[in-house]
């Protein structure tokens, strides 16, 4: 192969990963609306935790409610209604593996933790900080996402915080990360993926014209 | 766009794909030694803990390993190109790694560590590890060392010291020593096949 051969094909082949990037981190953003959801999900479990019934698993109906809704949109989007526009690209797919893989851990620790009575609130914020950074972290280095990383390391801070922490700076510092790497990432992903929307749909409008 | 050419696109794609899921086993399994080397570490880490007594065993034997591993994978990975499900594996287990690294030591610090949180979270952030790497390389057998380490957590948290202990040993022993030897096994065989297909081509 000539050495323009062979530059050439360097230069497809980058371009392609930089595609692959790309179409990632649009599938993460069309997915914010994910982000936000399980932000309030978790608001909606620490107030009813805290004001509501005592008597009532506050934390294990409303995690359970929020990941029968997730699981019905994610089968709906994929068989039913809105189809992805583009098929998924292997990054996409890795990062999907990364948010099923923690989903799981979560469904199988924290429940364990509870029944087996090793959990106190600490321990708890620690283990959702330490997985939550753990798949921020990874989808952030597979994307090359220095936004998300943010997020990572407000929730290993937050692990942190709440291993060496008192019960209230846990708890406020659960409310703190919440809102900023679920809500307001979440909020900033879902305006990321409209705009891009309206400017495809102007793109498509300026070539039938 | 006609029907041929959009299979044949489709086909095209088909094969990147699992070119790439081949290309991705074939990373793991050239990176068996490191399971060995982290499962060992474990038991030096747990044998010095239980018979010395001491609180520095687990932190200066982790560091030791995470710098050798540092280490060893410099000079490896400095021989073969970056692929992208290469990248999407090392993303995942230094996030895994830093992320275990973090609450472990502040568990530690904070003197709120014991021996069923510990088991529970290490077996939870593993199995979070083994499962992403299995579900994008479609490895049944990683899925397998996956799910035990989960079911590791599980009984970390129901049972007795002992039991705790034994089934953490148990899960060493499968998911990173006999998993790693496998995986060099299996490394050291594709590279025996390759050369000796070389040397009938010469």
């Amino acid at each position: 192969m000539t050495t323009n051969g062979i530059e050439g094909e360097l230069k497809d082949r980058l371009s392609l990963i930089e595609s692959m990037i790309a179409e990632g981190r649009r599938t993460t953003e069309s997915w914010g609306w994910i982000f936000v959801f399980w932000g309030v999900a978790y608001y909606v479990a620490i107030a009813w935790s805290a004001w509501g019934n005592h008597r009532v698993p506050a934390w294990n109906i409303t995690m359970t409610a929020a990941m029968l809704v997730t699981f019905s949109v994610v089968v709906w989007r994929k068989f039913g209604g809105r189809q992805e526009s583009q098929p998924a690209t292997h990054l996409g797919r890795a990062v999907t593996a990364v948010w099923m893989a923690v989903g799981i851990s979560f469904m199988v620790l924290i429940p364990s933790l509870g029944m087996g009575g090793r959990s106190n609130s600490n321990l708890v914020v620690a283990v959702i900080g330490t997985l939550l950074g753990t798949a921020n972290a990874a989808s952030s280095m597979i994307l090359k996402w220095k936004l998300q990383f943010a997020c990572a390391v407000v929730w290993w801070a937050l692990a942190v915080i709440s291993c060496i922490g008192t019960h209230a700076q846990s708890f406020y510092g659960l409310l703190v990360a919440n809102f900023f790497c679920q809500i307001v990432f979440g909020i900033y992903g879902m305006i990321a993926e409209s705009r891009k929307q309206k400017s495809a749909r102007a793109g498509q409008g300026v070539f039938h014209a | 766009m006609t029907g041929d050419a959009e299979e044949l696109d489709l086909k095209e794609r088909l094969n990147l794909i699992e070119t790439m899921i081949a290309e991705g086993r074939r990373t793991t399994e050239s990176w068996g030694w490191t399971f060995v080397l982290w499962g060992v570490a474990y038991y030096i880490a747990i044998a010095w803990a239980t018979w010395g007594h001491s609180t520095l065993a687990w932190p200066v034997t982790m560091i030791a390993a995470g710098v050798l591993t540092g280490i060893l994978s410099s000079r490896y990975a400095a021989k073969r190109p970056e692929t992208t499900v290469g990248r999407a594996m090392m993303a995942i287990w230094l996030a895994m790694g830093i992320s275990t690294f973090v609450v472990m030591l502040s568990l530690g610090m904070s003197g709120r560590l014991e021996l069923h949180n510990s088991v529970a979270i290490v077996g939870a952030m593993l199995g979070t590890a083994n499962a992403t790497s299995s579900i994008i390389l479609k490895w049944k057998m990683q899925f397998a060392c996956a799910v035990v380490w989960w079911a590791s957590a599980v009984v970390g948290c129901f049972t007795s010291d002992s039991v705790t202990s034994i089934v953490f040993l148990a899960a060493i022993f499968l998911c990173q020593i006999v998993f790693g030897g496998w995986l060099m096994i299996a490394e050291a065989g594709k590279r025996r096949s390759g050369s000796s297909m070389l040397t009938q081509n010469h």
